[in-house]
């Protein structure tokens, strides 16, 4: 048994034509037994800059809280909201802090630059490894089935609606192959000017 | 046991300095915090725990789990322990969302003859 499988997750961002979408599965188990199922993983970082934490879930808590921390921190003394580069810094640092004693969690960022609107999302490694995506960034228990599924249904410039479906059924269809993460499914959907948050329904199993 | 002094006599002191009571919620994650904290600490608390309480503002009830990683979710009902295999379907079945004080005491009896007959307690 691996600490990265003691709660399982599904986690998937993908680009779009000005949008990202980044959607999780809900499922909270601590190893075969499900104790939830209405999870939330995703964490707003900003108005247009999400966070997902993938793995161990207290991990995924404190690793989520320290960084809403020097996020706001981050803020208050420039006075304008990040860059998503940047907060990858800040994100590839905190891990990194923890070297030889990480967090058993990873997250993956999705969002819009600011200023120019450009999509942008980033996955890394628990010691902090950024990896900035142009197409898609996939993690979790299914990170590889999801991966697959990605491939398959990513195209580039997509518009929000077909972004939407393509990021859906690469979810839906990869957490069925994983027992550890499913349960249910949210996307959320980040444009320019507005977030829409959607809502799945899954196979319960 | 002496988590749970912890936890609770820290509740006190915070009432004591601020002059108000902590809601559930805030209690939750106190104690959350204070478990993932220990966790990588040479003395990591091995205590799984269920939480209940209810807002005095709201008056919302709230029910969390937390295990010994510091895995906090609320739920509208907790099990911890071996119990937990034989407790969720039941629960799952009977529980509803506006269930009635009454029928949840019911609940919780039926809870107990379960484990009396399937799980080895006296």
């Amino acid at each position: 048994m691996s600490i990265d499988e003691y709660n399982g997750s599904a986690i998937v961002a993908m680009t779009g034509k000005d949008c990202v979408a980044i959607a999780t599965d809900t499922r909270f188990g601590v190893q075969r037994t499900t104790i939830t199922t209405d999870f939330e993983r995703v964490h707003k970082m900003g108005p247009t800059l999400y966070v997902a934490m993938s793995g161990l879930v207290t991990d995924a808590y404190t690793v989520a809280a320290r960084l809403k921390y020097r996020l706001n921190l981050y803020e208050l003394r420039e006075n304008r909201p990040v860059n998503p580069k940047v907060f990858v810094s800040m994100v590839s640092n905190l891990l990194y802090e923890r070297r030889f004693g990480p967090y058993f969690s990873t997250p993956v960022v999705a969002g819009l630059d600011p200023t120019s609107g450009k999509p942008f999302i980033a996955g890394f490694d628990c010691i902090g490894d950024p990896t900035i995506g142009t197409d898609f960034v996939t993690d979790g228990t299914s990170g590889e089935q999801l991966m697959g599924m990605c491939e398959a249904f990513w195209r580039p410039d997509l518009n929000k609606d077909e972004l939407f479906e393509a990021i859906s059924q690469s979810l839906l269809n990869a957490q069925d192959r994983d027992s550890y993460a499913g349960w249910g499914a949210q996307v959320y959907i980040i444009e320019k000017d507005k977030v829409t948050k959607k809502i799945l329904k899954a196979r319960k199993d | 046991r002496v988590h749970g002094e912890y936890i609770s006599k820290n509740i006190q002191l915070y009432s004591m300095r601020n002059g108000y009571e902590l809601s559930p919620h805030a209690i939750a994650n106190f104690t959350r915090r204070n478990m993932a904290d220990f966790l990588r600490s040479r003395t990591p608390y091995q205590v799984n725990c269920v939480l209940g309480g209810v807002d005095k503002s709201s008056s919302r009830p709230a029910v969390y789990y937390l295990d010994y990683l510091g895995c906090l979710s609320q739920q509208p009902f907790a099990v911890q322990g071996y119990g937990s295999n034989f407790l969720y379907g039941l629960l799952d079945r009977h529980h509803r969302a506006d269930i009635t004080k009454e029928e949840a005491l019911q609940l919780l009896n039926m809870c107990m003859k379960e484990l009396k007959i399937r799980f080895a307690i006296s």
